[in-house]
């Protein structure tokens, strides 16, 4: 994470051809399992461990030192609606990124070559690969997946960008051999890893890859109708996509199986949902030891965070970092010295902002705040009247930095420190000047600046309890913007109210935050106005593009140039992706249709709570959703010393 | 209740016979109420309440949204009253800064340096009732500047005064319990009077109607009511929603106790003396069967309105009631309602204890006023 040790840049990595992951690990034959399986082995209930394992296992670095095997890995969840927690946690994926962030490295397969145009991406799979019920993990299971499920209408009803081709079509998958596939494009692809870095089976979508021979049952195109309408009818779902999804979903089904170091032994909406050991994981440690060194993952249930927070202040959990509210920091930090039961440890966001203000572009409502908020320099204005040093003291507890929502220093696509900061410096005369030449010169009684027509200016700033105390930051800002005369009211609105408002453009000024920053051209980021749910930034913006401009409203020319870069840079080179980003950020920063606040807090998910006996927890880390952190911390090394 | 009732002997005692025989009704009521020494103390402290209800910007020291991220969490400061042998009042100064590993604000008292304080001092301006402006507060610092602040019960995360918002609370909390309470009253009066006079086929449909709401167990019905007001409505709409949702639901015991009285009323000499000598019906209700038990009808009032508080703290602590930038008892303890708070600041619960105080005030002389409400009951 430092800047410095960052010499091989995001993307570069991936262009060059991978063969970094299997360092020939140890002669085969000598490869050690865990205790539990060597017994199972004996009683001969599973193969030894080296048929188990690929003919040449990847090789998973450890972050301190080689680990042994054993223990319970105690977390805290708070239920079916956390079944993203699972994801993070076993990064089940093809490729997965490295604990920095910086680079895409090869989990489930062996290694990858790209043509020199990026048109074309061949794969090679890991020879003796299983499933964790022991089945051969082969190319078959990635052409199911794009066959059967990516084309099939019923599973996928629109084709997803990432897949597409520049005309609309999608993208070739073809199998080479039992042990590899190919990727074709007809344009330059240069993002295809860190997309497929994602297809995990996150927010419960398809993963890139499928266990055929389970799933096989549950598809239309190979389980009899009588059958699968049974299944369907007995399961009361409405129709056979449904009951497939179900079935795929690892949490909600221990029987699906998984390429995952651990896979559920019971199901999420579970009091205690659990995760066993895989004994067909591929991964080994440079000495030979199979890994995951940890026996078991155990999620308690919580009713709510609060509850969550106190057994995590009573050292109940042995590594958690979900649900860990930032403002038990001070408390969890005392008891660190008093009981020395655990070690507290932060792993800041990944750029961006933690508290970002966004100025919807559309909003539908009063056409007098709808053009205000349209108005460059009332953004401008705007973010010279906040205080962020308020913000940052009480909200952030003095961590993090003013900020716009920019990607980290330490990112190759950091735009530099004039952009980051511009307009963030506390300056309400500069606010008030600028207000001023807007036509809001006169005030009334109270204080409060009016339109030229003479009706008071009022604005609304949405506010969601979520993540940090984002009505607090709401307040301060509310009280600021009123210092400079721009009467504010501060709604605070459940999760869902807030987000059906967003869509149907009602709101005027949201907080959320800005997480996206760091991967701006794969994934949904935040900035594209055509991400959603993303941000408030317009939603007649969103539908101007799904409609082909028929719709909606035209967005403006800057805001073009961003949709633009994201879309070109899909197919540039690492280089010119440097410079797109930099020019995006650039615009973005300047135009503040988001305005940041503080950003590199330890807000999301960033306040770590570690068992003293539990190591090879790395003490920096990426920390973003896109890195699937602490999954891209390699869970699997984890270990307990005693 | 024994024990309580057998008062009028002392009554005799401690009044001469011939004044008590020429007495009013309310100085009947009056005396056997100062019989109820808790009573009376509990009422001095309600009146306290009053005050601030009225006047809380007087009361208060800062402006209640002020805040400085910088201040936040200071821990009370007290007021002494004499510098050595001098009448000088002063708070001890603090000092504290962020503690760099925990992340903790800590701060220190500093008794050495001392902060004059003034009584009716000039401070933030206001407007008395909205009309009046003034800068005039019950305490403020003699240098009133960023270094010479007073928090006598100390800042919560923002920075706020947690006394000065307390004295708004207050206004807030205090007004919605007893607006409401009015409002069950004059419904409860209304068709309480209307059931126990008319009878017959109106008595039916209101006694049922009462039967069915006060069937309904209470507190899932304001959750549902208070969850149906649209969240985008401003802090004083939702204010009155709140006031009219708890009177709605609060007006049914008191309708049954007014019918009840009227239907013994109804038979006695001097209703049908009225009828007979040609008064007309409202003036029946309201000019000779209502006064009879006025007294009766203060007493369940001021026993409703600690129900109401309570309900408008609850409602609020649970974020279906009152939400910031309103302050009300319930908001407060909403936002004490954290691991940090429990933890590293106490003091934030203080308002938890002046609703137990403004409670039991309001119950004991709701109580006194009961068994005081009929001086020659026995």
């Amino acid at each position: 994470m430092r800047k410095g040790k960052l010499t091989v840049l995001v993307l570069a990595v991936v262009f060059s051809t991978v063969a970094m992951a299997s360092l020939q690990a140890q002669a085969a034959g000598k490869y050690n399992e865990a205790p539990q399986l060597a017994e199972l082995v004996k009683a001969g209930k599973l193969p030894p461990v080296v048929q188990r394992l690929p003919d040449n296992p990847p090789v998973v670095p450890v972050t301190d030192e080689i680990g042994r095997y054993g223990g319970v890995w105690r977390r805290g969840f708070l239920g079916p609606s956390d079944a993203n927690h699972y994801v993070r946690m076993v990064y089940d994926g093809l490729v997965r990124f490295s604990p920095d962030g910086s680079k895409v490295e090869p989990k489930l397969i062996e290694s990858w070559t790209s043509s020199a145009d990026f048109k074309t991406w061949t794969f090679k799979m890991l020879k003796g690969a299983k499933w964790s019920d022991g089945h051969p993990f082969t190319a078959d299971d990635i052409i199911f997946w794009y066959k059967d499920v990516l084309l099939n209408k019923d599973l996928t009803p629109t084709l997803p960008k990432w897949m597409q081709n520049k005309d609309g079509t999608a993208a070739l998958v073809t199998r080479t051999n039992d042990y590899g596939f190919r990727w074709v494009y007809k344009e330059a692809n240069t993002t295809l890893l860190l997309e497929l870095a994602n297809k995990d089976g996150g927010d419960r979508t398809y993963a890139a890859f499928l266990p055929e021979h389970y799933l096989k049952q549950f598809h239309a195109a190979y389980a009899s109708k009588a059958t699968l309408d049974k299944l369907v009818a007995d399961a009361k779902f409405k129709s056979w996509a449904e009951l497939f999804a179900a079935r795929n979903a690892p949490p909600e089904n221990p029987d699906r199986p998984v390429m995952a170091p651990w896979a559920p032994a019971s199901r999420v909406s579970d009091q205690i949902f659990t995760l066993k050991r895989n004994p067909y994981y591929v991964g080994v440690d440079a000495k030979g030891n199979q890994l995951p060194y940890i026996d078991e993952m155990r999620f308690t249930f919580f009713q709510d965070k609060q509850a969550l927070n106190l057994a995590a202040i009573a050292g109940n959990f042995d590594e958690q970092e979900r649900h860990i509210d930032m403002a038990t920091y001070p408390v969890l930090k005392e008891q660190e010295a008093k009981d020395g039961k655990y070690r507290v440890i932060t792993w800041p966001t990944f750029g961006g902002s933690d508290a970002a203000v966004v100025f919807n572009q559309t909003f539908k409502g009063d056409a007098k705040v709808a053009d205000l908020l349209r108005q460059k320099n009332f953004r401008i204005a705007m973010s010279y009247a906040i205080d962020r040093d308020q913000i940052k003291e009480s909200v952030f507890m003095g961590l993090g930095e003013p900020r716009q929502a920019v990607p980290a220093p330490w990112s190759p696509f950091y735009p530099g420190d004039a952009v980051a900061k511009k307009y963030t410096e506390y300056n309400p005369d500069e606010a008030n000047v600028l207000l001023d030449k807007l036509g809001l010169d006169k005030k009334d009684s109270e204080g409060y600046r009016l339109y030229p027509s003479g009706s008071r200016v009022v604005v609304e700033l949405g506010v969601v309890p979520a993540f940090a105390n984002w009505p607090d930051v709401g307040q301060l800002i509310g009280r600021d913007w009123q210092k400079v005369g721009i009467q504010t009211i501060v709604q605070i609105r459940e999760r869902a109210t807030h987000f059906q408002m967003r869509e149907s453009d009602d709101l005027q000024i949201e907080i959320w935050n800005e997480d996206t920053t760091g991967y701006p051209f794969t994934g949904a980021p935040k900035f594209d106005p055509r991400t959603s749910p993303g941000l408030a930034l317009g939603r007649a913006y969103q539908k101007w593009y799904t409609s082909n401009g028929k719709e909606g409203m035209e967005p403006p020319a800057e805001m073009k140039r961003v949709t633009e870069l994201i879309d070109q840079a899909k197919s540039a080179s690492p280089e010119q992706q440097v410079k797109m980003a930099k020019e995006l950020f650039t615009i973005w920063a300047e135009q503040l249709y988001e305005v940041g606040t503080i950003g590199l807090t330890p807000m999301v998910q960033g306040v770590v709570v570690i068992n003293k006996n539990m190591r090879n927890i790395p003490a920096t880390l990426g920390n973003d959703w896109p890195l699937r952190t602490p999954g891209n911390a390699r869970t699997e090394q984890f270990y307990f010393r005693q | 209740m024994e024990e309580s009732l057998d008062t009028a002997p002392l009554l005799k005692e401690a009044i001469p016979e011939d004044r008590v025989s020429v007495a009013s009704n309310a100085q009947l009521v009056w005396w056997r109420f100062t019989k109820h020494k808790p009573a009376l103390v509990a009422m001095v402290v309600l009146f306290m309440f009053f005050v601030v209800l009225l006047f809380p910007a007087f009361f208060s020291i800062q402006e209640p949204e002020l805040t400085d991220a910088k201040l936040a969490f200071i821990p009370s400061q007290s007021l002494h009253l004499f510098d050595g042998a001098k009448l000088r009042p002063w708070v001890p100064t603090v000092v504290g800064k962020r503690n760099p590993t925990t992340l903790r604000m800590e701060w220190k008292i500093d008794a050495s340096k001392k902060i004059a304080v003034r009584f009716l001092s000039q401070g933030y301006p206001y407007k008395i009732f909205g009309l009046i402006p003034t800068r005039l507060h019950i305490l403020g610092a003699v240098r009133a500047d960023e270094q010479n602040r007073i928090y006598l019960l100390g800042t919560d995360r923002l920075g706020r005064d947690q006394w000065s918002r307390l004295m708004f609370a207050t206004q807030t909390s205090m007004t919605i319990g007893m607006v409401s309470v009015a409002l069950s009253i004059f419904l409860g009066v209304l068709l309480g009077g209307i059931s126990g006079y008319f009878g017959g086929f109106v008595d039916l449909v209101i006694q049922r109607l009462i039967e069915l709401l006060q069937s309904l167990p209470t507190i899932p019905i304001w959750l549902a009511l208070s969850a149906a007001l649209p969240r985008d409505w401003p802090p004083t709409r939702v204010f009155f929603a709140i006031t009219i949702i708890l009177a709605l639901i609060g007006w049914t015991t008191l309708a049954r106790e007014v019918r009840g009285r009227f239907l013994s009323l109804r038979e006695e000499d001097f209703v049908l003396s009225a009828e007979l000598v040609g008064c007309s019906r409202m003036r029946i209700i309201l000019r000779h069967m209502v006064p009879t038990f006025s007294s009766h009808i203060i007493a369940t009032s001021t026993l409703a309105i600690p129900v109401m508080i309570i309900s408008e703290t609850s409602l609020s602590f649970l974020g279906l009631g009152l939400r910031p930038p309103a302050i009300s008892w319930g908001v407060l303890l909403q936002e004490a309602q954290n691991i940090q708070t429990l933890a590293l600041a106490p003091w934030l619960l203080i308002p938890g204890l002046v609703v137990v105080i403004a409670v039991l005030a309001f119950n004991i002389v709701g109580d006194g006023l009961r068994d005081a409400a009929d001086p020659y009951g026995k």
